[in-house]
């Protein structure tokens, strides 16, 4: 257990399924020679098969009896191999073909299934889940290493590996269960994301979270009060873990989404019929998810009738001081932005 | 008659009484008597060593002496390697890491080792069977359409493992006991010859389990994977004779890596001359 633990929450009923946030990180951080399949963010279309594919059934995690349970490893196409265009064949060449990738054997890749999601009864219905490491409390990753190049940093709970311990066994790959965890095939060494703790060390949110045009991404300490990550997922308790029962305790939570519910059914409760199927959700968050979608439904109600419901405005999060709390783990306050202190960091220059 | 009665029993149950003690102690005195019989004629039936022995000395690399040119050696089919003694490893598997995990039925590959000091360097050729070559490499980089560098390497294959293999000898070692064959101790520092059939062969120094650090050197060496073997030849530091020497093997197509592994016992270097 670490003292302090980083948290992030989305609010999926928000999500756009843009892929800024995806954008965001892959030029922040997955720019480089190895890295060009992966995403440490991603954002799938639920239901779906997701990137890589069927990563929900494949395994990973602890089993009932706390036993680290690795999955297989997926491949190279599971992930989907980076491609390129025909670009000069079609601007500089005078080529009529339209513009294609020039690798015609594609069967997968990141965002695949796009939109397609599944039909419930006559109703089409789907979301986004936008997803990154986990940085769980009890990272199976960390246990799996044989190296010991995986850690959980004690300050505030990030899960990172050691690039020079690391010797690219891929044994943390396999007992991942959200497969989050990437081979560079040309450095030898496996990767993920780093909850951008470079910015964090600096008072910066996430690059993921800074770009969210959606504003669903809120982040803290999730053992600081104040902190709106703190309120969602312990004192509101609106938003749950992805796959608790692989037993890592994931410290990304989602506000489960609530689409209306089915056509001719206006009017009624979300849990009536709802266009998203329980079992699903269900599925995804746990049992826990059907009291997470009633005490939603009681607040909407709140607000419908015009009375005031601190949940949903603290959702709406409209301003990005509602949504982040960045402060340093050593004081518990927030960071000191005044130019001496920026100096000092390198922020600015003299 | 009542009497007679009140007489009888006491020696029945006196007789009973000592019939089963002559049944409990028989066979302690018979026991006894092997052993003062085995005392008498000097015998034992599990006698001491006469000789204590470091472990598997008798386990040997004989290693002969080349006058052939370094570089030479590093060709497997050089003439100097048939005038060295082949050594037949036996080759022990490691256990699987999680019990979660299916057990793999695999056979032993067999394992041949050759070894000759030439130029101060002790010379191993490494010849094991492994039927397919498992060498993966990322793809070449590629400059972007366009002349713009948007793109830069096709994926390869990421689930891939590459086959190797690992000498090992001690980094310092004071003897008489051999270090740790899991890759050495703090006491006894092992040295790794890391050989990957994707990445070539480098030095590591180990002091146990999960502990070895590449040194950033690397070692000259060739392989070729033919017929269903690989052959390696290495160039190693030279070692003395009387030194340990374990050898280790990966096989990629069964996703060995880590301590998934073959592995080997502790051989002892011994000039090829005092092996009777």
């Amino acid at each position: 257990m670490s003292e302090h633990q980083y948290a992030m929450v989305m609010d999926l009923n928000k999500c756009l399924g843009c892929q800024t946030c995806t954008m965001a990180c892959k030029k922040q951080w997955t720019d480089h020679d190895g890295m060009e399949y992966m995403y440490w963010n991603n954002v799938e279309t639920r239901p779906g098969k997701g990137y890589p594919r069927n990563w929900d059934g494949i395994g990973g995690g602890f089993d009932r009896y706390g036993q680290l349970a690795p999955s297989p490893l997926p491949v190279a196409e599971d992930y989907g191999k980076a491609w390129e265009y025909n670009y000069e064949e079609r601007i500089f060449d005078g080529g009529k073909k339209s513009v294609q990738p020039n690798d015609r054997k594609l069967s997968w890749g990141p965002n695949w299934d796009e939109d397609q999601g599944k039909l419930n009864g006559a109703d089409n219905f789907y979301f986004y889940l936008p997803r990154l490491c986990n940085h769980c409390t009890h990272p199976a990753c960390v246990e799996a290493c044989t190296r010991k190049a995986i850690y959980k940093r004690a300050e505030d709970g990030i899960v990172l590996i050691d690039q020079d311990r690391c010797q690219g066994y891929r044994h943390c790959i396999q007992a991942c269960p959200y497969k989050k965890i990437y081979y560079n095939e040309v450095l030898g060494k496996s990767q993920k994301c780093i909850f951008c703790y470079p910015r964090l060390e600096k008072g910066k949110v996430n690059a993921c979270a800074a770009q969210c045009p959606g504003r669903l991404r809120f982040v803290g300490l999730l053992d600081d009060p104040e902190s709106p990550v703190h309120k969602l997922v312990l004192k509101y308790k609106v938003a749950l873990g992805l796959l608790p029962e692989r037993g890592t305790g994931p410290n990304v939570y989602y506000v489960p989404p609530f689409n209306p519910p089915r056509r001719a059914n206006y009017g009624k409760g979300l849990l009536d019929d709802p266009r998203i199927p329980l079992g699903y959700l269900k599925y995804l968050f746990g049992l826990e998810v059907i009291d997470v979608l009633k005490r939603l439904e009681t607040e909407l109600a709140k607000a419908q009738s015009g009375e005031q419901s601190e949940i949903l405005q603290l959702l709406i999060g409209r301003d990005a001081e509602v949504r982040y709390r960045i402060v340093d783990v050593h004081t518990m306050q927030p960071f000191d932005s005044s130019p001496t202190h920026l100096l000092q960091l390198g922020l600015i220059k003299r | 008659m009542y009497l007679r009665k009140r007489l009888i029993r006491p020696f029945l149950a006196a007789a009973l009484l000592l019939a089963a003690i002559l049944v409990v102690l028989r066979p302690w005195s018979s026991r006894s008597a092997v052993h003062d019989h085995a005392a008498a004629s000097g015998s034992h039936p599990n006698p001491p060593p006469t000789k204590m022995l470091p472990p598997a000395t008798n386990l040997r690399i004989r290693v002969g002496t080349s006058q052939a040119k370094g570089e030479a050696l590093l060709d497997a089919a050089a003439s100097a390697w048939d005038q060295a003694a082949s050594t037949a490893i036996i080759l022990n598997r490691t256990p699987r890491l999680y019990q979660t995990e299916p057990v793999q039925e695999r056979p032993i590959p067999g394992c041949q080792v050759r070894a000759l000091r030439s130029g101060g360097n002790l010379w191993l050729r490494l010849q094991w069977d492994d039927p397919t070559k498992n060498a993966p490499e990322a793809p070449p980089a590629r400059k972007g359409e366009g002349g713009e560098l948007l793109y830069k390497r096709p994926t390869g294959e990421t689930a891939a493992f590459t086959d190797a293999a690992a000498v090992m000898v001690p980094d310092t070692w004071i003897g008489p006991a051999f270090p740790s064959l899991l890759m050495g101790d703090k006491q006894s520092p092992a040295c790794l010859y890391h050989w990957s059939a994707s990445r070539g062969a480098r030095v590591m120094t180990a002091t146990g389990r999960a502990t070895p650090q590449p040194t950033g050197q690397t070692i000259p060496h060739r392989a070729r994977h033919e017929n269903g073997l690989w052959v390696v030849t290495l160039a190693l530091a030279d070692q003395p004779d009387g030194y340990p020497v374990a050898f280790a093997i990966w096989d990629g197509e069964f996703a060995d890596r880590d301590g998934l592994k073959f592995f080997s016992v502790w051989h002892v270097l011994t000039k090829k001359d005092d092996v009777k």
